[in-house]
């Protein structure tokens, strides 16, 4: 039996474990339902991009209340309920131990808006605070992720100057003692981590936050405003590998709007073509992507 | 300099004021190794362990609790790794800091090099008054590095005509060969430490903006560049006719080994124009 069917038969069988409420959602938005946990990339995966012009305000900053909005809508969207709350109960189950991998990058983050609408929408299926942390360089020390049995992904995509981008991909890094041991071929085989026991079939959504992604890198730090947008948007969904895709492409789009011409990434970001044909943890290949647009349409560049 | 000599950085780092118009320096300083520099800068770290980065110190200037301006010294321990990392990925030159210094400044970012080292002075958010601290502080350790700052001798051999003189890229590690565009994710002109090549752009049609790409590499010995030149056209080229090929792009690709060296066009509009630029190489 060939692997792809292997992980095919696997999924059923995870649905049959599963509530009908969950598996008439799951039939009906073609989205993963409890699947994106499991083992193996899933055959198609949704990808939510929302936008909202209102999400910074004069100053940049972010909006809280607009950021919980724009995160009810890719919830409804993605899980197919009609409400967020029922929407997370289809993802977090009330006596699972939630570990928020977030990413503390001094100059773009995850921000703290997505964080705490994040753990809201995890203590609105019912997870207690006491089992909930958000963290990132200390995921490792952290009691709660230790004993992890589900992680929310969330992180800022930029483009970075060994791996092309920071992705949702490379953001286990720190599910590593030693991250730059993964650094060997411009991180080519980052899709590997998430094979890690501390991870492995605990991932239940993925949050790429393009408030303002940064598209191209100078210096040490990898930072420079003027290679920074205002994107208003966020990808959402469960395969951590087509949020990518549909991010990178966002990235390349504008660094031809602004370069002008062509320009690919150095390095090219690789290692996410790779966690779909070499590591097998989701979809890099459009065809297999059902991107959902939801809000301001201009400049979307997808 | 040996590797792990930071007489010289402290020396530069020390010669800073302590204070510069209500900018306080910090009265720690961090130094980093290519062992430890990760720690400091993560993955970024690997693009300066490509250019044979030595050793850096870092310091801060602080003023009002939040604002600061960050300080990064990078010794790469020759000219040429300087001049290769400052080229990685600027879009632009200017002269902020004087007329013999090659620098580029922009949204609270200025990167230099001078002599075998790279500085980064990253000021964030940017305002008038901490661009003129930025200046302030980039001369200092401009006066403080002696010498001049003078570029591989692979630069001054391009073809002059039609080259868009800030896309030049200075590198050995094969990883940056994609730059412009993408050739391979495997190293298929066996570049290294012993290797030195150059990347630049050219446009034959001002109105087109499809620069034609054009690769420049020196090789230890004649049979290293015979060699890689095979391997070039096995995998890149393996229709070629003559070293030149169209390929699905519709582009023309070509390469010319010549004693040491080989010369590689790629994404050239015609055939005729892929000749005409390695005809102009200036080969020594």
């Amino acid at each position: 039996m060939s692997e792809k069917k292997t992980r095919s038969v696997t999924r059923r069988k995870f649905i049959h474990d599963t509530s009908l409420a969950v598996i008439g959602t799951t039939l009906l938005t073609g989205a993963p339902g409890l699947l994106f946990s499991e083992t193996g990339k899933p055959v198609k995966s949704t990808v939510v991009l929302i936008r909202d012009k209102n999400v910074l305000d004069d100053k940049g900053a972010t909006r809280p209340d607009v950021v919980q909005d724009m995160l009810d809508k890719a919830v409804i969207a993605l899980t197919g309920e009609n409400d967020p709350v029922k929407g997370w109960k289809s993802i977090i189950r009330p006596e699972d131990i939630v570990g928020i991998k977030t990413n503390v990058w001094k100059y773009i983050n995850t921000t703290s808006a997505v964080e705490k609408a994040l753990k809201k929408g995890v203590m609105d299926a019912g997870v207690g605070e006491q089992n909930i942390s958000i963290s990132d360089r200390g995921v490792l020390r952290d009691p709660i992720f230790k004993k992890a049995t589900a992680l929310i992904n969330a992180r800022p995509m930029r483009t970075h100057h060994w791996s092309g981008v920071g992705s949702l991909i490379k953001n286990y890094i720190m599910f590593i003692p030693n991250p730059s041991s993964i650094h060997n071929d411009s991180c080519a085989d980052l899709g590997k981590l998430w094979n890690l026991p501390l991870v492995k079939d605990k991932t239940r959504l993925n949050v790429l936050v393009m408030f303002t992604p940064q598209f191209h890198n100078v210096g040490p730090h990898g930072f420079n405003p003027k290679y920074v947008w205002k994107y208003y948007g966020m990808l959402v969904g469960f395969d951590p590998v087509a949020i990518d895709y549909m991010g990178l492409n966002i990235i390349l789009s504008q660094r031809k709007l602004f370069f002008g011409e062509d320009r690919p990434l150095s390095p090219h970001a690789k290692h996410i073509a790779y966690a779909d044909t070499r590591h097998h943890i989701g979809n890099a290949d459009p065809k297999n992507i059902n991107l959902i647009k939801i809000g301001y349409e201009k400049d979307i560049l997808i | 300099m040996a590797a792990n000599d930071l007489t010289s950085l402290k020396s530069i780092a020390g010669s800073l004021p302590s204070k510069i118009s209500g900018w306080e320096k910090s009265s720690t300083e961090g130094f980093y190794t290519p062992e430890n520099l990760y720690e400091y800068i993560n993955g970024n770290a690997e693009l300066f362990i490509s250019y044979d980065f030595r050793n850096m110190i870092t310091l801060i200037y602080n003023k009002d609790d939040s604002d600061e301006i960050t300080v990064d010294i990078f010794d790469m321990g020759k000219l040429a790794n300087a001049y290769g990392v400052f080229s990685h990925s600027r879009e632009n030159e200017d002269r902020f800091i004087s007329d013999e210094v090659e620098s580029e400044y922009g949204g609270g970012l200025l990167t230099f090099w001078k002599g075998q080292y790279y500085i980064s002075i990253l000021a964030y958010p940017e305002t008038e008054e901490i661009k003129m601290v930025v200046k302030q502080i980039a001369k200092r350790i401009s006066e403080m590095i002696p010498g001049q700052s003078i570029k591989p001798v692979i630069v001054s051999q391009l073809p002059p005509d039609d080259l868009a003189p800030f896309s030049i890229r200075y590198f050995y590690h094969y990883i940056w060969l994609n730059s412009y565009s993408f050739v391979s994710s495997e190293n298929i002109l066996n570049l290294g430490k012993d290797t030195e090549a150059v990347l630049a752009k050219y446009y034959p049609d001002k109105e087109n903006k499809n620069p034609t790409i054009f690769l420049l590499i020196n090789y230890s010995d004649i049979n290293k560049a015979k060699k890689a030149s095979r391997s070039f056209e096995k995998n890149y080229l393996p229709d070629s006719e003559n070293g030149f090929a169209r390929l699905s792009d519709g582009n023309w690709a070509g390469i010319e080994q010549n004693g040491n060296m080989i010369a590689i066009v790629l994404k050239a509009p015609d055939r005729v124009y892929a000749e005409a630029l390695l005809s102009k190489v200036k080969y020594e």
